[in-house]
């Protein structure tokens, strides 16, 4: 059981750094700022980017109340239709491509792109010898690396 | 059951606290120059570590099958400036026909 909750929170430690992005665009207030981070998850954080590490929090909001329906509508779908495989229909691939749409909309100049670049060696490199859900915290180096440099 | 209900509120408890960490301890007052410049890059780190994370691995192997193929035909998508929904499906199609050929 322990080892089930632990890798459960190494899997949510991307939440950790999308919160750190997101921090400077939320509103002041200590538990104002705590209850709406919890809005946060891989679609909402994605969709609230507006470019420049920028987030719009009403769309992180927003973006998150329907997802709760479409959540437990799935669940169910899958539990009447176990024929249906998420994996034959593709559907593993939609969020990389999300991500991806949202990273080729942001890697633009020469520093964003070392960024992607030595996020993606990370990545690589991290990914066979550390417990999953960690190399994502550790591709945060990749701008901290290259944050001294000019954007252009 | 009551074990796994603990589980569960365990979870959700650790949850929530990484959830809001991020936003209770920077940018609550004005952060340095170069700290805020971290954070703004950190959205490029982050999108490359979840498309990598996404496409090319199963755990902690590294693996290439048809999400490959369904990356590849996002990218296709996105060079002809298709709307990210667009992408997102051209991705799914593309995975699920690779995985029908192959499997």
């Amino acid at each position: 059981m322990f080892s089930t909750v632990a890798s459960a929170g190494m899997v949510n430690l991307r939440f950790l750094a999308m919160g750190v992005a997101a921090a400077p665009s939320f509103p002041p207030g200590l538990v104002r700022r705590a209850a709406l981070a919890q809005m946060i998850n891989d679609a909402s954080w994605g969709l609230a980017h507006q470019g420049g590490g920028r987030f719009d929090i009403r769309v992180l909001v927003h973006s998150t109340w329907p997802q709760y329906p479409a959540w437990i509508g799935g669940t169910l779908l899958g539990l009447l239709l176990p024929e249906v495989d998420a994996e034959t229909l593709g559907l593993d691939a939609v969020f990389p491509a999300f991500f991806l749409a949202l990273l080729v909309g942001e890697a633009r100049g020469r520093r964003s792109m070392a960024v992607c670049a030595t996020a993606a060696v990370i990545m690589v490199l991290t990914v066979p010898f550390t417990p999953v859900g960690t190399p994502v915290l550790l591709a945060c180096i990749a701008a901290l690396v290259w944050s001294g440099r000019s954007p252009a | 059951m009551t074990r796994v209900w603990i589980a569960v509120l365990v979870v959700a408890t650790m949850n929530a606290m990484i959830k809001a960490l991020g936003p209770i301890v920077f940018g609550a007052r004005a952060v340095p120059a170069r700290v805020s410049t971290v954070l703004a890059l950190l959205p490029v780190a982050l999108f490359t570590a979840m498309v990598v994370v996404d496409t090319v691995t199963d755990g902690r192997d590294l693996v290439v099958d048809a999400r490959l193929a369904g990356l590849a035909a996002a990218v296709i998508a996105l060079a002809l400036r298709a709307s990210t929904v667009l992408v997102v499906i051209v991705a799914a199609v593309a995975t699920a026909a690779v995985r029908q050929l192959s499997g």
